[in-house]
C-alpha cells in the first residue's frame, strides 16, 4: 500500500522531470528505456524524489538508485529507518 | 529569489514550466563553469519565466572556462545577454581549497596570484566577445577554515585568502562596466553551511551545491538580470487583513485587529516598517483589499500603531472584485507592466489565483499564522533588489502620486474561471448535525460582511431551529486543493405553506469570491422544491458592514419586492422552478438534500 503510493509518486516525478506522459513511466522504467533520462536529469529526479517524499538518501544509496525500482527500494529503506 | 528557501519545489517548477506564458523577452544566458551545474537549469528557467524572460540557456563545457572564452567557436557570442561564471575554488585551486595548511608563504602567494590572473583573463576574454553582463559567483568561504579557530585572525589564513580573491573580483566589478559579483556569502549565511553544500554528488559528478543552493542561486542570478535589463519590479501590491494587520477589520473593528507596538501585533508593525523602507528606496506601494474602503481608511487614520499612511500608496483598490482584476487595473493606472508588480497576501487562494492567471506577477505568500516571518519573507524575496538606489528611484513615488487618477476597469473573468476550476473545490451543504451547533452559532455571531440579515443565534437557538420541522439549518463547508476551510457558511430556511423563507444566509469572508453562495442558493431552491414550496423569499437587512451583499439576490435571479423604505430591509422572491439550476462548472456540490423529505 505504502509502497504502491510511493511508487506512483516516483513515476510521476520521473515523468515530470523528463516531460513525459505519466503513463509512459512504469515500475521497470530505467535510463535505458526512457528517452532523455541522462545523468543530469537523473540528479534532478533524485533531488525531486527527496524533496517530494521528504527523505534524504545517503551517497551510497544515491549511487545504487539508478532506475525506478531501485529508487523505490532506496526510499523504502530510508523511510523504514 | 523566492520568499522561502525551500520553494518552489522541483515538482512545482516542472508544473509551471509546462505552461509558459505567451509573450516574453528573449534572454540568452551562458553559464561557464568548472562544476556540474546543469541541475540548476529548471530553477533558472522558472525564475526567468516568472520574470518575463524567454530563456535561451547554454552551458559551457565542464571545467573549460578558459578554453570556452578563448576558443572562437565557444559558447559566448556578441548577442549573448548574460554570462554567469560558476568558478568553484576546489576546482580552480585544489591547493587553496584542500591543502591550504601545507602551503608555504610563497606558494600561497603564487597560487593566489595565479587565480587572480585567471579571473582577469576570463573577464577580459568575455569582454572581447560581448558586452554582455558578467555575473561571477563569489568564492565560498570555507565552512571549516584550514587553520581552525585561529584562521580568522590571521591575514595569512584561508578565510583571508578567499576574502582577498573576492576583493579582487569586487575590484574588477567596480572598474569594468557590467560586471557583477553574486553574493555567495549572504546565501551561505541564509542557508547555513550544512544546507548550502551537498557533497553527495561531489565525488561522482562534481556538483557541490544542494537543491536549496541551486534554487537560491538561480533566483539571485535572475534578480541581477532583471536589474541589468531594467526589469526590476516597481510596485508592491499589498493585501490588508491578515497582511498589514492581523484579523479582519470588517469583522473585528479598528480596535479588534492585531497591530501594536508590543506583543504579537508588533510583527505587523515591523512588517510595515520594512514596507516603508522599500518606499524610501523608490518602490511604489499599492493596496488590493477585499474590504469596505471606510473600514480600511479608518485603520490608517486612527490606529496608533500604523507605520504606513494613506500617502504611501499610489494606487488603491479596496472593493469586492477579484484580486487579479484589481492588479491588472493597478498596473494600468500606474502604466507599468504586470511584470513590474509584486503581490503580497496571506491568502493561499488569492496568491494561487494570481500565480495561475497572471504568472508575470511575482507573488509573496505570507504565512498568516506566523507574522514574525513577514519581514524577512519580504526582504528575502529580493524582488526589488537594485544594483544601486538612485535619486530618481527615491522620487518615483512622488511623480506617480501626482499623476494619480482612479479608473475602474472591467476585467475579463475567463481565466479566473479556469483558475477556480483548477482549485478542485468541493462544497458540502448539509443539515446541521448537533456537534456543529456551537460552530454555527459562532459563525452567526462573528460574520458581518457576507451576512444578508445579520441575525445572531445562540447555540440553543440553532438547536431549536434544527428540531423545528418547519425549518432547516444548513451548514456549508468547503474544501479545495489547498485544504479544508471547515464550516464556512450557514443558512436558516423556514417553510410556511408554499413559501421557503431564507431567514439567514451567511458566508465567512474566507470563502468569498468562489461561487459558493450561488451553490447554496441553488441547494436551498432544490430543498424547497422537494418539500413542495413554490416560492423562495430572500431578505437583505442593511448593517454597517454588509453593504457588499445589498444586491445579492438580484444577482441570483430573484425579483425585488417593492421597497418598504429608502434604506430599510428589502425582500426578493423567485419561483422555485421545475428543475435544479445549473451549478457553476468549477464547483462540485455535495448535498444531503436527496434525503430531505
Amino acid at each position: 500500500m505504502m509502497t504502491t503510493k510511493t511508487l506512483d509518486r516516483i513515476r510521476e516525478i520521473v515523468a515530470k522531470t523528463l516531460r513525459l506522459d505519466p503513463d509512459a513511466v512504469s515500475d521497470t522504467s530505467s535510463p535505458d528505456s526512457l528517452p532523455g533520462w541522462d545523468s543530469v536529469k537523473h540528479v534532478q529526479i533524485l533531488m525531486s524524489v527527496e524533496e517530494d517524499l521528504g527523505v534524504k538518501l545517503s551517497e551510497e544509496q544515491l549511487a545504487t538508485a539508478w532506475d525506478v525500482r531501485s529508487i523505490l527500494d532506496a526510499v523504502n529503506v530510508t523511510a523504514a529507518r | 529569489m523566492t520568499d522561502r528557501i525551500d520553494r518552489p519545489t522541483l515538482s512545482e517548477v516542472a508544473d509551471r514550466l509546462a505552461r509558459p506564458p505567451a509573450d516574453a523577452d528573449p534572454l540568452s544566458l551562458v553559464v561557464l563553469r568548472n562544476i556540474a551545474a546543469e541541475p540548476i537549469e529548471p530553477f533558472l528557467r522558472y525564475e526567468a519565466m516568472t520574470s518575463g524572460f524567454d530563456l535561451d540557456l547554454r552551458f559551457g563545457e565542464f571545467d573549460n572556462i578558459a578554453q570556452d572564452v578563448l576558443a572562437d567557436d565557444g559558447p559566448v557570442h556578441t548577442d549573448t545577454d548574460i554570462v554567469v561564471v560558476l568558478c568553484f575554488l576546489d576546482q580552480i585551486s585544489p591547493s587553496l581549497a584542500r591543502r591550504f595548511a601545507t602551503l608555504g608563504d610563497d606558494e600561497r602567494r603564487q597560487e593566489m596570484a595565479r587565480v587572480e590572473e585567471f579571473i582577469g583573463m576570463v573577464v577580459s576574454g568575455i569582454r572581447r566577445r560581448t558586452k554582455a553582463a558578467i555575473l561571477w559567483n563569489a568564492f565560498e568561504m570555507p565552512t571549516d577554515p584550514a587553520l581552525g579557530a585561529g584562521d580568522f585572525s590571521q591575514r595569512t589564513g584561508q578565510r583571508g585568502a578567499v576574502r582577498r580573491l573576492n576583493d579582487s573580483l569586487l575590484e574588477i566589478a567596480g572598474r569594468e562596466a557590467n560586471v557583477f559579483v553574486l553574493d555567495t556569502e549572504a546565501m551561505q549565511v541564509r542557508l547555513g553551511a550544512e544546507r548550502y553544500f551537498d557533497w553527495r554528488f561531489w565525488s561522482s559528478m562534481r556538483l557541490p551545491y544542494s537543491r536549496d543552493t541551486l534554487r537560491a542561486l538561480a533566483a539571485d542570478i535572475i534578480s541581477v538580470v532583471r536589474s541589468v535589463r531594467g526589469k526590476q519590479r516597481k510596485c508592491l501590491v499589498l493585501d490588508c487583513d491578515g497582511t498589514l494587520w492581523g484579523g479582519i477589520v470588517g469583522e473585528a473593528g479598528v480596535d479588534g485587529i492585531a497591530l501594536s507596538d508590543e506583543g504579537r501585533g508588533r510583527w505587523y508593525a515591523d512588517f510595515q516598517e520594512e514596507i516603508a523602507n522599500l518606499h524610501a528606496r523608490g518602490v511604489l506601494l499599492a493596496l488590493a483589499s477585499k474590504n469596505n474602503p471606510s473600514d480600511v481608511w479608518e485603520v490608517f487614520a486612527n490606529h496608533r500603531s500604523m507605520r504606513l499612511t494613506k500617502g504611501h500608496f499610489v494606487a488603491t483598490r479596496i472593493n469586492w472584485q477579484d484580486k487579479a482584476s484589481n492588479l491588472r487595473s493597478i498596473a494600468e493606472e500606474l502604466n507599468v507592466g504586470l511584470d513590474s508588480l509584486v503581490f503580497a497576501d496571506d491568502s493561499k487562494f488569492e496568491i494561487g489565483l494570481v500565480t495561475e492567471t497572471m504568472p508575470m506577477v511575482a507573488c509573496i505568500q505570507l504565512d498568516g499564522e506566523r507574522p514574525e516571518t513577514f519581514r524577512r519573507t519580504l526582504v528575502r524575496s529580493g524582488h526589488f533588489d537594485t544594483l544601486s538606489v538612485t535619486r530618481q528611484d527615491r522620487e518615483r513615488s512622488r511623480s506617480y502620486l501626482a499623476e494619480r487618477n482612479r479608473k475602474d476597469l472591467q476585467q475579463s473573468a475567463a481565466t479566473i474561471e479556469e483558475y477556480l476550476h483548477s482549485l478542485g473545490m468541493v462544497v458540502e451543504i448539509r443539515k446541521a448535525a448537533q456537534a456543529e451547533h456551537a460552530r454555527l452559532s459562532q459563525l452567526s455571531q462573528r460574520t458581518n460582511q457576507f451576512n444578508l440579515t445579520t441575525r445572531r443565534y445562540t447555540e440553543a437557538d440553532i438547536a431549536a431551529l434544527a428540531a423545528n420541522e418547519r425549518a432547516e439549518v444548513l451548514a456549508v463547508s468547503l474544501t479545495d486543493r489547498f485544504g479544508s476551510y471547515g464550516t464556512i457558511g450557514l443558512s436558516v430556511v423556514r417553510y410556511d405553506a408554499a413559501v421557503a423563507d431564507i431567514e439567514t444566509l451567511l458566508l465567512s469572508c474566507r470563502a468569498l469570491g468562489r461561487g459558493v453562495e450561488g451553490a447554496v442558493v441553488n441547494d436551498i431552491l432544490d430543498r424547497a422544491r422537494k418539500v413542495g414550496a413554490s416560492t423562495a423569499i430572500g431578505h437583505y437587512v442593511p448593517s454597517k458592514k454588509n453593504q457588499q451583499v445589498a444586491d445579492f439576490y438580484a444577482g441570483q435571479g430573484f425579483v425585488a419586492d417593492p421597497p418598504a423604505g429608502e434604506a430599510g430591509p428589502r425582500s426578493w422572491r423567485t419561483a422555485v422552478g421545475e428543475a435544479p439550476r445549473a451549478a457553476a462548472a468549477f464547483l462540485a456540490v455535495q448535498s444531503d438534500n436527496r434525503q430531505v423529505k
